[in-house]
Order: structure tokens, then sequence, then C-alpha cells
């Protein structure tokens, strides 16, 4: 069997995981918040760049919308519960967003009825044959944009102002502020910018996936995955853990023996690497209170 | 961070204004392309006597599933529209119906809830137009300990057609998968064969085991039976799958979405080849073939009950009562379609009765009886009939996706499957299929 359409499809779609996980991750470590909503923003994002479209928007333009609209759901979120959050412990955090996505849900089935829709962007049509594998553009353009989001990520951290103040925060909240950090200004730039690449996201995915509400919604399990083997640190790590996972899924689903259990890659990979990090957690800690 | 504010809200305000916007636009979509007009006669529901009916209530119930991320609720929506202009037409001989339809939300427990509910209020004469996608099995429990009766919508696990006192209208994706089956058949294109389905207990697995019974009847060689899960998000290993197996045709029994992102994967892989790609009944909407874009032109696709745009009396009269009764944003699929008839058949076994003497036993009563009732929307008589299992509807045509529209590509077809035995055997001892 040639493997290699598999490998591809699998990258694209763990590109787009990985690019997702950057946001989830960009947002955890400078706000706290474990973003369960992101999927959901992303998946309202689509939805909107669908009807705009419907409604005879030139699809840039619409896409331009979209992901303004999904930087603007998580920043009114921010703006709104972040105050409130900043008190809370990181479960209660997550939990919080789960709301958000499970809010977002109701409001994208109450609006758009359960027939088919389908994203097809421009750069979907134009397709040429890779090794007896069909690319087509856009799935390069998520694996640029995957790997550009990860080195402008690093770079912006490092070299800006903004940057700076986003890690003192995840280095230490309570110092930062100290410091003189605009804390506040910090976390809602991170809800944005996160909002803006879950919106990225969900645009990507609805092309190479499906146009649904539940299903971009719960796309945020293979996401945390990329960002669990990242170990809620690294943004290379996770570009590789979205990748692992979407070229895992893919490649098991090749065999009918094994497909049926191809949705369960994300779990089963998050799992081994909890499992590892963890322990290896406890013997840092440890040494570091030492 | 006041400039971040004042932006964001800009933003925000302009994605509602999307939104509201997308809204005002969806109500444009009322009337049907390319179907007949609607004249007065058409408004004549029941009695026809254009006078409010202002005697006691009649209530009829449903239970559907609206939300959860499926979307019934057109058939209760276009059965309470017939409903509507029944009671501005004299109503049950002067008793206006009055209908009110429970969201199970796709949670079995909540059908069972709402099933038990309206069971146990005996002012509830029957279940009219109902379309859960989870509960039938739960809800007959509960019709049967009360003597209550459904005229189903739309039914479409297993649990739907083998129920003592459920009994839908439409046929149901078993029935619709080897009515497509047996069209290609029909033209000699269906050997070999693909089918595609769901990983569901009691729906992917029955269509599956009709298909393979069938197939294996008529020695049809069936080079791949897949059942997907409905998680799944990458189509690509089933495309190469279906690209080995180089079948004649294939037919895609999943729901509209999943169909669509299916097709969607294939067409990026051009792998539609010489294989005739055609789905069941549960993409026979008009917006499936604008989403699925000209590469599918010629897609065929089944159709359970009238297509959408057929003249005839009683498809004229659904889109009439639609236009005047429902929503303008409510879906003119089969599934209205399904409601509208269910709603019209009630009716119709309601009015010989004595009115003064309505409750749950004699409308029961009036309601099993219902047998050989003809409608165009339908291809064979539709009948009720005391039975385990209620299969009426058996008989269906194809449409093909002509111009991203579907247009009918064949009439009334009889569907045979090989599970289906009893029932024929019935309708003809029990003399079903005439009045």
């Amino acid at each position: 069997m040639n493997l290699l359409p598999f490998v591809v499809a699998g990258l694209v779609i763990g590109s787009v995981y990985a690019l997702s996980g950057v946001g989830v991750l960009v947002l955890y470590r400078t706000t706290g918040v474990l973003n369960f909503a992101h999927g959901a923003v992303g998946g309202m994002a689509a939805l909107l760049v669908w009807q705009t479209v419907e409604l005879r928007m030139q699809p840039p333009v619409a896409i331009a919308l979209g992901i303004a609209a999904g930087a603007a759901i998580a920043f009114l979120f921010g703006l709104v519960a972040g105050p409130s959050l900043a008190r809370v412990d990181q479960l209660r955090k997550a939990i919080a967003t789960l709301g958000l996505a499970l809010a977002l849900l109701g409001v994208m089935l109450f609006v758009w009825n359960d027939k088919a829709r389908t994203m097809r962007l421009e750069t979907s049509r134009i397709s040429f044959d890779v090794a007896g594998a069909r690319v087509n553009v856009t799935q390069l353009v998520c694996l640029a944009l995957a790997l550009l989001v990860v080195v402008g990520t690093l770079l912006a951290l490092r070299h800006t102002s903004m940057g700076t103040s986003m890690r003192a925060l995840a280095s230490d909240r309570e110092l930062a502020a100290v410091v003189g950090t605009n804390v506040r200004l910090v976390e809602n730039t991170a809800w944005a910018v996160s909002g803006a690449v879950a919106g990225i996201s969900g645009i990507l995915l609805a092309d190479q996936t499906r146009l649904e509400p539940a299903f971009l919604t719960f796309l945020i399990i293979p996401e945390l995955a990329a960002v669990v083997i990242g170990r809620f640190v690294s943004l290379w790590l996770t570009l590789v853990g979205g990748l692992a996972v979407g070229v895992g899924q893919s490649l098991v689903s090749a065999w009918p023996t094994v497909s049926a259990f191809s949705t369960a890659v994300p779990f089963v990979v998050a799992t081994i690497v909890i499992l590892v990090a963890t322990r290896r957690r406890v013997v840092t800690v440890g040494v570091v209170r030492a | 961070m006041n400039r971040i504010l004042r932006a964001t809200a800009a933003l925000g305000v302009g994605a509602l204004v999307v939104a509201l916007s997308a809204c005002v636009a969806e109500t444009d979509t009322g009337t049907i392309q390319g179907a007949p007009s609607a004249d007065a006669d058409d408004l004549r529901c029941g009695l026809g006597t254009g006078e409010e009916a202002t005697g006691e209530p009649i209530k009829v119930a449903a239970v559907a599933t609206a939300s959860g991320g499926v979307d019934f609720s057109s058939s209760p929506s276009s059965a309470k529209a017939y409903f509507d202009c029944v009671n501005d037409n004299g109503g049950i001989n002067g008793r206006p119906v009055r209908y009110e339809f429970g969201d199970d939300a796709l949670d079995p427990t909540k059908t069972a809830q709402l099933a038990a509910g309206y069971a146990s209020d005996t002012s509830v004469v029957a279940m009219v137009g109902d379309a859960t996608f989870v509960g039938c099995d739960v809800a007959n429990v509960e019709y049967e300990k009360a003597g209550l009766y459904s005229i189903t919508g739309v039914g479409v696990p297993q649990a739907c057609f083998e129920s003592s006192n459920i009994a839908p209208v439409n046929a149901g994706p078993r029935t619709s998968a080897l009515a497509t089956l047996q069209y290609f058949e029909r033209q000699g294109q269906a050997d070999p064969f693909f089918a595609i389905g769901l990983n569901t207990r009691g729906n992917g697995d029955w269509v599956a085991d009709g298909i393979e019974k069938y197939t294996q009847q008529a020695g049809i060689d069936l080079v791949g039976d897949v059942l997907s899960d409905p998680a799944e998000s990458n189509f690509l290993p089933l495309v190469s799958q279906v690209k080995q197996a180089a079948p004649a045709s294939l037919v895609v029994v999943d729901p509209a979405p999943i169909t669509a992102s299916i097709l969607a994967t294939a067409e990026q892989q051009d792998a539609k080849g010489d294989i005739q790609w055609a789905c069941t009944a549960s993409c026979y909407d008009a917006q499936f073939g604008e989403q699925i874009g000209y590469y599918w032109e010629g897609f065929v696709a089944n159709s359970e009950l009238a297509l959408v745009t057929a003249e005839g009396e009683d498809a004229n009269q659904w889109r009439a009562v639609m236009d005047e009764y429902a929503d303008a944003d409510a879906p003119r699929d089969t599934f209205s379609q399904a409601g509208f008839l269910a709603a019209k058949i009630f009716v119709d076994a309601l009015l010989p009765l004595d009115t003064e003497n309505l409750d749950r036993e004699t409308v029961s009563e009036a309601v099993l009886g219902v047998r050989g009732y003809e409608s165009d929307l339908l291809c064979a008589p539709w009948y009720y009939g005391e039975a385990d299992e209620h299969h009426a509807n058996h008989a269906t045509r194809m449409a093909i996706i002509e111009s991203g529209t579907y247009v009918e590509l064949e009439g009334c077809q009889d569907v045979a499957d090989p599970d289906m035995a009893e029932i024929l055997e019935r309708e003809q001892s029990e003399g079903l299929l005439t009045e």
C-alpha cells in the first residue's frame, strides 16, 4: 500500500493541531488558563466565514472577518472573565472555558441547522501530484503556517516588549506585577492572539476535515494532546506533538484492522506522555525544592 | 488598553451584525425554486370550510430530536403547520387540534421522560409527526403501556420500524440504501458494489446487514462495506479503500455533513473515476447540491417521498401550507413532507369519527385502522395495522444532481429487502393496501 497519501494527510492535519496547540500554549503560559473553548472559537470563526461567503462576501474578506471574530470572542471572554479567573486555581480556570465551549457550541447549533456545509478555500482547488499523493495548496499553507507561527511566536516572545512581558507573567505572575508589568494588557493580548490562532485553525480544519459545530469544538482533544506532548512549555515540542498525533492518526486509519481506533490516538499519545512526564516532574520539583 | 477595547468592541459588533444578517438572509429561502406555484385551493385543509374551529381542543403531541447536533424538527414543524391550516378550516368537525412537541435533545433518557409524560396525560389522544433520532425503543415501551399510538414522521434507527405503537411515514435508511443499490442493479452498474455507513448500533449495522443480505441474494460482489466512526476526521483511508476496490457504484449512508466531507476528500484525491457515487435520502436536500460543487454533477440520491419540486395534490398543499403557516426558514425537505403527511393521515382518520366521543381509545382505534392511505407524496398506499413492526413505506424515487440541484432520475420503484417478507405477507393477507 502506498502510505505517502496518509503521511501527507497526517502531516497536514497534524500541523493544524500544532498551530492550535501554539495558541493554547501561549494563552496557558501567560494567563494560566487551559482553554477548552479553543476548538469552539475556531468552529465559530469557520461558520462565520461560511455564512458570509454564502452572503456573497469576497472570501479573503470573509476569512479576515472570521479570524477577527475568533480574536474578538476570545478577547471578550478574557476581558469579562479574566479578572475573576486570575483568582482561582487552574482546574477552575479550565472548567470555566469548558463553559464557554458549550455556550459557543449551543449558539452554533442554534444559528446553523444540521444540513451539509463545505468550506472550499480557493487554495484547495489547486492541487498537484507528489509521488502518488495528491497535495493541494491549502495543505502546504497549513504546514508553512504552523512552522511560521512557531518561529514567529518564539521571536516575538524573545524580541518584543510584549513578548518579554508574557514571558515574565509565565515565569512568575506576582513578581511580574510587582515590577510594573501591565498584567491585564498582557493577558488580554494573549487572549486575542490565541483567539485569532483558533480562528485560523478552525477555518483550515473546516476546509481539511468537516464543517460541523460539534466536530470542530471537540477537535480541542487532539490539539490538547499536542500541547501535552510539548509538556505545556515547549513550542517546538508542541509542533512535533501535533505532527506526531496527526500522522499517527492517519497511519492507524490506513489499516482496516486498526482503523476503528484512529480517533483514540491522541488519547493514547497524551496518556503516555503524561505518565512519563509526571514521573520526571516529581523528581525535578524535588530537586528544586531541595 | 482602551484602544484594544474599542477595536475589539467594533469587531464584536461587526461579527454580531454578520450573524444577524445571516438570520435575515435565511428567511429568503422560504419558497422552493422550480416548484409549481400554489393556488387558493391548496389551503383548503381538512374540511376546507374556511372557518376557524372553536370547539374543545383535541390534544396531540410529538417527540422529536431538535437539538444536540441533529435537527429533525422539520417533521413536527410541518405537522403543526398542517394542523394550524386544519384549525382555520373547521378543524376536526369543529374541534381544533392543539399540537405540541418536545425536544429530546438526542438523549434517550429525555425521550423516555417526554414519552412517559405524554403517555400519562390521557388528554393526549395520539402522537403525530414524531422524529426522534435516538428513542423509538424507549418511547414505544411507554406508548404500549398507555395504549397510545404514534404516526411518526421520520424514523431512522431500526427500533422505529420494529415497534408495536410506532409507524413511520418515511422509508428509513435501510430501505433508502437498498433502493439505491437496486437502482444501480437495474442500470447494470451495481456489480461490484461498495457501501459506506456509520458505525452506530441499531442504525449503521442494520443498514449494512440489509446490504450484505441483498447482495448475497442477488449475486452482487460486495467489495466493501465500511462503517466509519461518527467522530472520524480523516476520510482518506476510506477513499483509498474505494479507489482500490474499484466498484461500479457505491452508496454513502451517512448524515449529509459527513457525506459532504467524504465527497470533499474524494474530490481532493480526484477519486470519482468511473464509479457511480450515490447517497441515501439523508442527503436529499436543496443545500446539498450547492455545497458539494460542480465536481459532483451527476451525483445520485434516493428520495423517500416525492421530490420537493413535484406536482401533485398533496405535494402542492404541503408547499402552500408551509408558506402560509410555517416559519419562512423552516426546512422544505423530505422530513418536512413526512411530518405534513403524518398530520394529514391523522386528520383524515379522525374526520369520520363522532366528534363528541374523541378520546385516546377511539382515536387509537381509528389510527390502527388506517389502511390503503393514498397520497402523491408516497409511492404506495400507507397503512398502520396491529403488528410488532411497521414499515409501510418501501417504495421510493431516485434523484440526480444537475447544475447543482436535484431533479428526478427515476420514478417510484418498490424496494426489495430480504427481511421484509413477513411485512409484505401481512400486507396481502390483511388487505392493508386497500381501504
